[in-house]
């Protein structure tokens, strides 16, 4: 199977996650709902963005916005795109993420995830999902160069 | 919504809250070595005691399986009845011959400390046994017995194993029969899974109150909160609703004495009050504080949305346990994780749906990045 084209993508969120909103517009994909990642998370209004020719979902939580629990600013596992902060959910290396599949079955469920995650680490100061670190406010096009230990790699591991 | 293993309460991480608080292994086996050893003193046919018939039991907390694990300044401790059928013997003359019975043990002889109305065997790592002479009582007759209070030098009425039986039924568990012989073992220490909402309930109080007053004398006593949740406690096996039902009853009644003497007779000893302690304004005032944020908390704790609000009640009213609940819930998704086996629960299916959608498996992922944000 090849690239999924934005209709084909738009199309599996309406089938699996008919709760979200789905529109194309000027080549972007835009997916948008509200998240409740467990029975007593808050709800979070979250945006999913999607260009084929930048081939990455970027993820926003537009409401409530994502804080740092103290006052160093630091959240974990989130990306800097410049005019926003967002969720990151995949690593590139591993092809946990191609445009072969599905939003609807991976950044919509990882979004999820990491928000549970997010609030036991606000709360606790452990991030308990696991993951790979990389320097701070590096931009979305260093992503592909970044190099990560390995000893990281499993679940659990925490951070933060 | 991710299949977290959470149920919309939080009875899931009460529960898990209470697994830290329960003695440790090697805790719950000092105390359980201690026992034996002194009731195979008391039996023993060297014992000027071994003339009499005499009944050896657990009573409290170690009996109730609502011990909690010490805290800062608070001990833990097990308490047992000695139960001499000696007819016409004096207070003074019970609580002597037992006390030197057990001066005369080569380990723990050394131990005593002489108490009003118990010998108390001073161990280390913040445990006490404390031994309780007593005869049974005449005139009541059934588990009533009499125990002897040294410094006011008469007898003063008591029931145990009443208060076991009447635990056990407000537990809706039928007390097990005590058999013909002469020393009742101490009951296993459940895990928290297993225990009734009752027993963990109790534990949970006694925890609140250990942590807000860390082992101040005005801190009430666990008899009364044990009391006070048996009398509150009407069966709903939600551990979050009997908390809250709990804590609202306790401010209820507390507060609706207005200064007047605050009543809790004992269920099974009629002419007990057992807040009668709480005369002095200091451990009144202290109650009153102690339940009106009990309340506060645990309506707060009902509503809370966000697992961080809920960590950050959990940790005020319970301390560090709150944030080993915290893990067990991580772990628990992680656990799914790993095996491949975590996935997403279908928002509310539709009535219009022609059939409802399944769970999706969630594919593994590895979350990236970290920043600073300004």
């Amino acid at each position: 199977m090849g690239t999924l084209t934005l209709k084909q993508q738009c199309q599996w969120v309406r089938k699996l996650r008919p709760e979200l909103e789905c529109s194309i517009r000027r080549g972007t994909l835009t997916v948008r709902g509200r998240y409740r990642p467990g029975p007593r998370s808050r709800e979070y209004l979250v945006e999913i963005m999607y260009r084929l020719k930048e081939g990455r979902p970027k993820v926003r939580v537009l409401s409530p916005l994502l804080r740092s629990r103290t006052g160093d600013g630091f959240i974990p596992h989130v990306w800097d795109y410049g005019a926003f902060v967002g969720p990151c959910v995949f690593f590139t290396k591993n092809d946990e993420w191609t445009t072969r599949k599905k939003i609807a079955k991976t950044i919509v469920p990882w979004t999820e995830l990491w928000l549970f995650y997010y609030e036991l680490w606000l709360g606790t100061g452990t991030w308990h999902g696991g993951g790979i670190d990389h320097e701070p406010v590096k931009r979305l096009e260093e992503q592909s160069v970044a190099t990560a230990p390995d000893s990281n790699l499993t679940l659990g591991a925490a951070h933060g | 919504m991710i299949d977290t293993g959470l149920a919309s309460s939080v009875d899931q991480l009460l529960e898990w809250i209470v697994e830290p608080i329960q003695l440790t292994r090697a805790q719950y086996q000092e105390a359980v070595a201690v026992y034996d050893e002194m009731r195979l003193w008391l039996h023993d046919p060297s014992s000027g005691l071994a003339k009499h018939t005499i009944l050896i039991y657990p009573q409290g907390s170690g009996a109730l399986g609502t011990t909690i694990r010490p805290k800062g300044r608070v001990e833990y401790d097990l308490d047992a009845v000695c139960l001499i059928e000696a007819a016409g013997v004096s207070p003074i003359a019970l609580y002597q011959s037992v006390l030197v019975r057990i001066k005369h043990h080569p380990k723990y002889g050394s131990l005593v400390r002489e108490r009003d109305r118990c010998i108390r065997l001073k161990l280390k790592d913040k445990f006490h046994f404390d031994l309780i002479p007593a005869i049974p009582d005449p005139e009541r007759g059934g588990t009533f017995i009499l125990v002897p209070d040294r410094k006011l030098k008469f007898w003063v009425g008591s029931n145990p194993l009443g208060y076991i039986e009447a635990f056990k039924t407000a537990e809706t568990l039928v007390l097990e029969e005590v058999a013909k012989r002469d020393w009742i073992p101490v009951p296993p220490q459940e895990p928290a899974r297993e225990k009734s909402v009752l027993a963990l309930l109790v534990q949970l109080a006694k925890r609140r109150r250990d942590v807000f007053f860390d082992g101040a004398d005005v801190a009430p006593s666990s008899i009364l909160l044990t009391t006070m949740a048996m009398q509150s406690y009407r069966g709903v096996q939600s551990l979050g609703s009997a908390l809250l039902e709990f804590a609202e009853a306790m401010k209820r009644r507390v507060m609706a004495a207005e200064g007047q003497p605050l009543v809790v007779l004992n269920p099974s000893n009629p002419g007990e009050n057992l807040a009668a302690c709480l005369e002095s304004k200091p451990c009144r005032d202290a109650l009153e504080e102690l339940v009106s944020t009990f309340a506060g908390e645990a309506r707060e704790l009902s509503e809370a949305a966000g697992y961080d609000e809920i960590y950050r009640l959990l940790r005020t009213m319970f301390a560090e346990s709150a944030e080993f609940a915290m893990k067990r819930a991580a772990d628990e998704v992680n656990r799914k994780r790993a095996s491949d086996g975590l996935r997403v629960t279908p928002a509310m299916a539709s009535v219009t749906a022609a059939r409802p959608r399944p769970s999706q498996r969630i594919p593994r992922n590895t979350f990236y990045g970290g920043a600073w944000v300004h």
